[in-house]
């Protein structure tokens, strides 16, 4: 059992959080978490906590998940207030109008359902068409449910789907047989993801299962006793799993992983053995973990994570490999930033944080060196540093088992966003060729697409809303349901915007949502992808806003700017904008307005409207 | 073996840990009624970390006999002592 030890920081004690605690560490750390979000006052990191609101239904007894969630979410910065379902009530607390889960109003609703939650069968010897409405039957109520979530309170669900067994009555029949358990729990798996609409994530507990292995999945003990049969190691996979996908619905996945070069994407010292010397490739046991550990990397940076390397090195001789070695997975175009110096790695890891526009708080460190990790734990906690094993051909498990970049949605952006980084580079490059930036900025030849908030857009407009941090005015996260709910209200105003220049596109970069209220209209939400500050396109966005106030025919704009430790860099806009200070609260929130019947000059940029077209465009600056 | 004096002190780590007071007296006679927090869930995380501390499973109906501190004893000195 791990002893408290109240010296250490809480960033520090966040950083021993990982999945492969023990149930007893898990209590014993849970009760930490607890007293720290009670401590009064509450101090700034505290108040950091994203808090949300997460109901916890299913047909078994969950109130044992409770205190492992609480730890794994607060290793995200989110602080929930629970609903816990009663035993096996789901149905009637999910049905029912008056349910006190609806009082509640809960943001998400995680679903856990087991097979005895499966009310539908196909009977012996039943054919494949049988077996198949058997199951859409089955399907059908869940459906239900889930509809019945989003109308209620347009909460996002996690609907945890079926662990299969561990016992087959039949023996592997079950498998093969249309009819048998086996192969029928593995189809209702199947259409749980294919008709789960978008405000539904899946919690793959199945997959899980196998990873730890049934046999300990299940408890028969725990199940007899209290009516949880999840033993303690599925307990704390289960509740580390959900806690990442809440965190991704939240926008709390990690963004960037920055990682060590020798002896981690390598076998020895490239300075040291020179790039014939390094173990990587075929014919040599580690050479070709390497290789592996460097496809998992690479697969990862094709789904939408940014890659940094960070070495201790030679410039040149850090690069070297990847020119010239025939079996190198990883190439320099690979890496949104790659740092290779003598300096120390937290500053270079802060560096590369300010090079990419993110929050250290978004990045994964990943070094074989001890020493290095636990320099970066002590001076960056916020940065997620795994153990990694002494034995480098599970490096790629270890990654992989810590669930950093859950993700809940893939969107075009996602696809090529290492190719906007590649691009900015090139755009700094040209940057610092050109003194004066209005000169730069008409040399870019830039352009901007507008829209109100629409289904093609919709997931890369939610994705924006929560994980904006730098360029937000108001920091309001919403949830998909919430978005939609403001989408179909003739009151709001709601503004996408795509941007692209000469290097490329950027795809959609901003948000707007402002409410029509009598005779004003209020700026709820703005905000802006990191990658494209400084390019004038808030003059751009704010000239829409003032024709739409025309059309509105309202005689002001108001709009609020709500500090956060991460948004400084807006709190000027609205002056900047010329509106006048209205109001500022205790905590900072500045409320500023704008009156139409003074004369308003249109602000200047140098952006061109260009028309819509609704197709995103793939590339970059290829 | 593990002496009486011993079993009690383990135990008494056990329980001020998991009930986060750091001076509970525990008595063999105390059950989920005298201590507060001793709810089912608490009883579950208590049979967990017994058994971790003193490194031994129970079985299913040693669980289901276990009623209070007292039974909780003699469960770990049987065990202990095989």
């Amino acid at each position: 059992m791990t002893e408290t030890n109240h010296q250490e920081s809480w960033g520090e004690f966040l950083n021993k959080i990982h999945p492969y605690l023990s149930y007893p560490e898990v209590l014993s750390m849970a009760r930490r978490v607890a007293k720290f979000c009670s401590d009064k006052p509450l101090g700034p990191e505290q108040t950091m906590l994203v808090k949300t609101k997460i109901a916890l239904m299913g047909n078994h007894t969950l109130s044992f998940a409770r205190a492992p969630l609480e730890l794994f979410l607060a290793r995200h910065g989110i602080r929930a207030e629970w609903f816990i379902g009663e035993f096996n009530n789901y149905k009637q607390e999910l049905l029912s109008d008056n349910s006190p889960l609806y009082a509640f109003e809960p943001q998400i609703v995680i679903l856990s359902l087991d097979h005895h939650a499966v009310n539908f069968w196909p009977a012996t010897g039943d054919n494949e068409k049988e077996t198949q409405d058997v199951a859409m039957r089955q399907l059908k109520d869940w459906e239900f449910l889930w509809s019945r979530i989003k109308s209620q309170c347009g909460a996002s669900v996690v609907h945890s789907n079926i662990v299969l067994p561990h016992e087959q009555i039949l023996g592997h029949y079950e498998a093969k047989a249309v009819w048998g358990a086996t192969h029928y729990l593995r189809r209702l798996n199947n259409l749980i993801a294919e008709r789960s609409p978008s405000h539904v994530s899946i919690c793959d507990a199945e997959h899980l299962s196998n990873r730890i292995g049934k046999r300990i999945w299940f408890n028969e003990t725990t199940w007899y006793t209290t009516r949880q049969g999840l033993g303690f190691e599925a307990l704390i996979s289960l509740s580390y799993n959900l806690a990442s996908i809440v965190g991704a619905i939240l926008g709390k996945s990690r963004k960037c992983l920055v990682l060590d070069l020798d002896d981690t994407l390598w076998g020895g010292i490239v300075g040291d053995v020179g790039i014939e010397g390094i173990k990587l490739g075929r014919g040599d046991p580690l050479g070709e973990a390497f290789i592996d550990f460097q496809t998992y990397c690479h697969r990862l940076k094709e789904q939408g994570v940014l890659l940094a390397a960070c070495s201790k090195n030679n410039f040149e001789e850090a690069c070297a490999p990847f020119q010239n070695h025939p079996e190198m997975v990883l190439r320099l175009d690979d890496f949104a930033a790659f740092t290779a110096n003598w300096k120390d790695k937290v500053s270079n890891i802060r560096q590369i944080a300010s090079d990419l526009n993110l929050g250290t708080d978004s990045l994964v460190f990943v070094d074989d060196n001890p020493a290095e990790r636990a320099l970066v734990k002590k001076y960056l906690p916020e940065v997620a540093v795994p153990e990694m094993p002494d034995d480098p051909v599970l490096f790629r498990r270890t990654l992989y088992e810590h669930h950093f970049f859950e993700i809940v949605g893939l969107s075009k952006e996602d696809l090529v966003r290492t190719s906007y980084y590649l691009a900015e580079r090139k755009r700094k490059q040209v940057a610092t060729s050109v003194t004066d930036i209005t000169d730069f900025l008409k040399t870019l030849e830039q352009e901007c697409e507008t829209g109100p908030f629409n289904e093609i857009n919709l997931q890369r407009i939610v994705q924006l809303i929560n994980k904006t941090n730098q360029w937000n005015l108001t920091t309001q996260r919403l949830t998909e349901g919430e978005v939609r709910t403001l989408m179909a209200e003739p009151s709001y105003f709601t503004l996408w915007v795509r941007h692209r220049d000469k290097f490329g596109d950027n795809g959609l970069i901003s948000v707007l949502i402002a409410r029509h209220i009598e005779s004003n209209l209020d700026i709820e939400g703005w905000l802006m992808s990191c990658r494209v500050i400084n390019r004038g396109i808030e003059d751009f966005v704010f000239n829409e806003v003032l024709d739409e106030a025309r059309r509105r025919s309202v005689v002001s704009i108001t709009g609020t700017y709500r500090p956060t430790a991460k948004n400084g860099m807006v709190a000027k806009l609205y002056r900047r904008l010329g509106f006048k200070p209205l109001t500022t609260e205790n905590n900072g929130v500045c409320k500023w307005s704008l009156n139409l019947s003074d004369h308003i000059d249109k602000r200047v940029h140098f952006i061109r409207s260009a028309t819509i077209k609704n197709k995103p465009q793939q590339g970059g600056n290829k | 073996m593990i002496s009486e004096t011993e079993c009690h002190e383990r135990l008494t780590k056990v329980f001020r840990e998991l009930f986060d007071n750091p001076s509970l007296e525990i008595k063999d006679d105390y059950d989920a009624s005298s201590i507060p927090g001793w709810d089912s869930l608490a009883h579950v995380n208590l049979i967990v970390s017994v058994e971790e501390e003193f490194g031994t499973n129970f079985t299913t109906a040693e669980i289901a006999a276990i009623t209070c501190v007292g039974d909780m004893k003699k469960l770990i000195q049987k065990r202990i002592q095989l």
